[in-house]
Order: structure tokens, then C-alpha cells, then sequence
């Protein structure tokens, strides 16, 4: 029942673990802002925003290579999508800067389409950070805490807890067809696929019909009441601020 | 489908922003009008379940894959607006959980898969079910409803990134449709013997509430 694939790495300990979870998602979305509103071109600022980034992962103690790997899951998208920006922009402006094995590229377009990469790979980045020092429940604590609408945060918190069961199951699913189907053809797979999903329709609706009766039975209201353990302390304040001058200071640095 | 941060400019993403969450601040008063306290385990434990139901394979021309959205499915089972939320609660737990799509793009990801294939393929279902006549009405409907959902889905996923000025809207748009017919022509299948196997378990479960 375990998907290390979620929140893995959550349970370290390190400083950044530890602050609370509101500060973190503040200066990550900022992160993210400043990286996604920086023009293109300005690969120097986009290096040292990698730096402050980086920084940050050396300090949670979260593997470098785990959180390159992921973050690298926005590069298919790149390829679709940037990687002809230089052959589009050429054939548009009708002067080619460069001449590649025959292909005109042109600069302009080259630059803004590894300036897309770049951003969504630092963004990318931003948000494994995140989702690596701060465990789920955590998360949705802070953005309770954010006024974030109770209602989505009741039905994110029911979501993430069964998410592993319905997972699990579906997984189940697939290895008794795997291990039963030798090669049917397409029609037939895909009906055995839509069985498959409806299986899964129907037992997650039974699921949620049990729990919804258990917790009626315990006296569920339409309301959920926890306890809020969260608190900003000196460090969350050291941190927030470090790192909100630096994203401004390399801003500000790019407009001399 | 998931567009990550940076590839749309400031308009289209704030836009679409703002958008989505009016969207989904309808959808959280009208459902809970509709269906009561009740919904919120339901429409989490059904967000758990497309999730998964995303993460199983099927093939496509070429020995490509794609997989399963359920954008119709949902809309069908739920009525189009608790679709939206539970399609929105997927596509918000992917974008800050696995990075799938940006956060500054969560808004127009929100809006292509969450919004378009729930609320267009929800009409398109009834138009379509109005439409055609006999017996396989039903699966026709949801056929050509979720198909064309996946097309538009992906169109309007090319419209934003021409917009933003990333990709020619007269390659992309060709391009993106046409891959996504394929996909969509496996979602259509899906669809239809996934509610075909639900009349015949559970046919009660088709008649749910609907908001």
C-alpha cells in the first residue's frame, strides 16, 4: 500500500522540512512568478535563479538526481512544442540567422524556445521542492490556513486518502489482465479496459457510500473540525526573507 | 495535454486563472445545494478514482499510448458541474503533487480538462442523444461526446499556446486535433463500455442526483 512516487522524501527532517507549510508554498509560488515573468533571453538571470533553487534542495537533504529526474517530465512537452518555435520563427521572419545541416534556424525562435524550457524546468522544480519537504496533509493545512475554500480542501483531503486504495486496485486490475491476456485485439482490450475502469467506478462509489455512512454514524455534520498545529516561528520569518531578497535582488538585477 | 509554467504569456494565464476558479466557486455552491453534505466524500472518492483510472494505458495508432481523461464520463455519471470540481481536484493534486502542468498554467489545464471536456461534453451527450434515434442511442451519444471532448479539449489547448505566441495556431491546432482524434476515438470506446458495464452492475449509480 505504499506509492513512494507521493510525497517521498516528506519525512526528512532538515530545516526546511521543518518550516511551516504556509511559508513554503508562499515562496515557491513566488518562485514560480518571478521565474515565469522574467523575459526570455536572460539565461544569466534564469542560472542564478537555478542557484537559489538549488540551494534550497542542498539544504532538504533531497536527492539532487531524484528531483532532476523529475523535474525533467516537462521536457516531452518542450520537445512538442518549443522545439519547432526556431524553424516556425524562421520560416515567419524569412531571414534564417543560422544554417544547420541544410535547416534554417532561426536565433530568435532558438532563444525563446529554450527560454520555455528553462521556466518550465525551474517552475518544475519550485514545485517538487514543495512537494517533497511537505507532507500532503500538511499541505492542505497551510492552504486551509490560506482561506483556501473548505468544501476543495474536504474533498482534496478524501481524495488524497483514497487515492492509494483506488490506485492499488486498478493496478490489481491491470496485472490479472496482463497476466491473463494474450494479445486480444484492439476492440477487445479497449472493452476489457472499460470494464476494467467501471469495476473501479462502481467499487470506489461503494467506498464512498460506506465511509460517508461511518462517518454519519460518528457524528459527522457536514463539517470537519481538526486541530491547526501551525505556527510561524523565527525560522519560517529567516527564511521567507533570504529568499524573497534574493528572487528581488535578482529582478532587480536584470533590469540594469 | 498538461501545459507546464512558462509556455503562456501573463494574458492567457491570468485570464484563464480567474476563469477557472469562478468556475469552480459556481460549481462548489451549486453541488452543494444539489446534493448536500453527501458530496464531499463522493466527489473525492470519484477524483481518487479518475486519477487512477488516468493511470491505465491504452493503445494508440503506431504503437503510441494514450490515456484514459474522463472528462465524460464523469459528467455523465455526476451532471457537468461536480465533474468540474472532481476533474479540477485531479488536475490541481497533479499540478503541486507530480508537476504535471504549472501553477501558473493550472488555471487554462483546469479549463481545457476540467471545464471544456466536462460542460461541452455534457451538452454534446444530450444533443447528441436527442438526435440520433433507437437503441444504441445512448452509447452513440457518449461515443461522439467524449471523442469530440478530447478534440476540443486539445484545440483549445493549441488556441491558448498560438495565443501566447509559442506555436503556430496553423500547425498546432491541425496537429493537436488530429493526434487527439485518435485518443479521443479510445476515450469514445472507454467511455461506453465503462457506463454500458455500470447500467448492468449498478444501473441505480446512473441515476444519481445530478448537478
Amino acid at each position: 500500500m505504499k506509492h513512494s512516487f507521493i510525497d517521498r522524501y516528506s519525512e526528512f527532517g532538515s530545516p526546511i522540512h521543518g518550516l511551516d507549510p504556509r511559508t513554503k508554498i508562499v515562496c515557491m509560488v513566488l518562485f514560480v512568478l518571478a521565474v515565469v515573468t522574467t523575459p526570455a533571453g536572460r539565461f544569466r538571470l534564469f542560472g542564478l535563479f537555478a542557484i537559489t533553487i538549488a540551494t534550497v534542495i542542498v539544504l532538504s537533504g533531497v536527492p539532487v538526481l531524484y528531483v532532476l529526474r523529475r523535474s525533467c517530465l516537462v521536457l516531452p512537452f518542450v520537445l512538442l512544442t518549443a522545439a519547432f518555435l526556431p524553424l516556425w520563427k524562421a520560416t515567419a521572419d524569412g531571414q534564417a540567422s543560422l544554417n544547420l545541416l541544410g535547416v534554417q534556424i532561426d536565433r530568435q525562435g532558438l532563444v525563446l524556445a529554450g527560454t520555455m524550457a528553462v521556466k518550465g524546468l525551474l517552475a518544475a522544480t519550485a514545485m517538487i521542492v514543495l512537494s517533497a519537504t511537505t507532507r500532503f496533509g500538511a499541505l492542505l493545512k497551510g492552504l486551509e490556513a490560506m482561506r483556501l475554500p473548505k468544501v476543495m480542501l474536504m474533498i482534496l483531503s478524501f481524495m488524497y486518502r483514497y487515492l492509494f486504495i483506488a490506485i492499488d486496485q486498478s493496478m490489481r486490475m491491470d496485472r490479472a489482465r496482463r497476466s491473463r491476456d494474450c494479445g486480444s485485439g484492439y476492440l477487445r482490450r479497449m472493452r476489457t479496459l472499460g470494464n476494467m475502469i467501471g469495476m473501479l467506478f462502481v467499487r470506489s462509489y461503494e467506498r464512498s457510500e460506506r465511509v460517508y455512512q461511518s462517518m454519519v454514524s460518528r457524528g459527522f455534520d457536514g463539517e470537519i473540525r481538526n486541530i491547526s498545529r501551525l505556527h510561524i516561528e523565527s525560522p519560517d520569518y529567516i527564511f521567507s526573507a533570504i529568499f524573497i531578497t534574493c528572487l528581488a535582488a535578482i529582478r532587480v538585477a536584470g533590469q540594469l | 495535454m498538461h501545459i507546464p509554467d512558462g509556455f503562456l504569456d501573463a494574458k492567457t494565464w491570468v485570464t484563464l486563472d480567474v476563469v477557472s476558479a469562478g468556475f469552480i466557486a459556481l460549481a462548489v455552491r451549486k453541488t452543494r445545494r444539489v446534493i448536500g453534505e453527501k458530496q464531499t466524500p463522493l466527489i473525492g472518492v470519484l477524483a481518487a478514482f479518475i486519477f487512477a483510472a488516468q493511470m491505465i494505458n491504452f493503445p494508440v495508432a503506431g504503437g503510441t499510448s494514450g490515456h484514459f481523461m474522463g472528462g465524460v464520463l464523469a459528467a455523465v455519471l455526476l451532471g457537468p458541474l461536480s465533474a468540474v470540481l472532481v476533474m479540477s481536484v485531479v488536475l490541481i493534486v497533479q499540478c503541486f503533487v507530480f508537476q504535471d502542468g504549472g501553477v501558473t498554467t493550472l488555471g487554462a489545464n483546469i479549463f481545457n480538462m476540467g471545464i471544456i471536456s466536462t460542460v461541452a461534453g455534457y451538452y454534446l451527450f444530450r444533443v447528441v442523444g436527442h438526435l440520433v434515434v433507437g437503441d444504441g442511442r445512448r452509447s452513440v451519444a457518449v461515443f461522439v461526446a467524449s471523442l469530440l471532448s478530447i478534440v476540443i479539449s486539445a484545440s483549445a489547448c493549441a488556441i491558448e499556446l498560438a495565443v501566447s505566441g509559442t506555436v503556430p495556431l496553423g500547425v498546432a491546432l491541425p496537429a493537436m486535433a488530429g493526434v487527439h482524434m485518435l485518443i479521443g476515438i479510445g476515450e469514445g470506446i472507454i467511455t461506453v463500455a465503462v457506463l454500458g458495464l455500470v447500467s448492468r452492475v449498478r444501473p441505480d449509480l446512473l441515476e444519481i442526483e445530478k448537478a
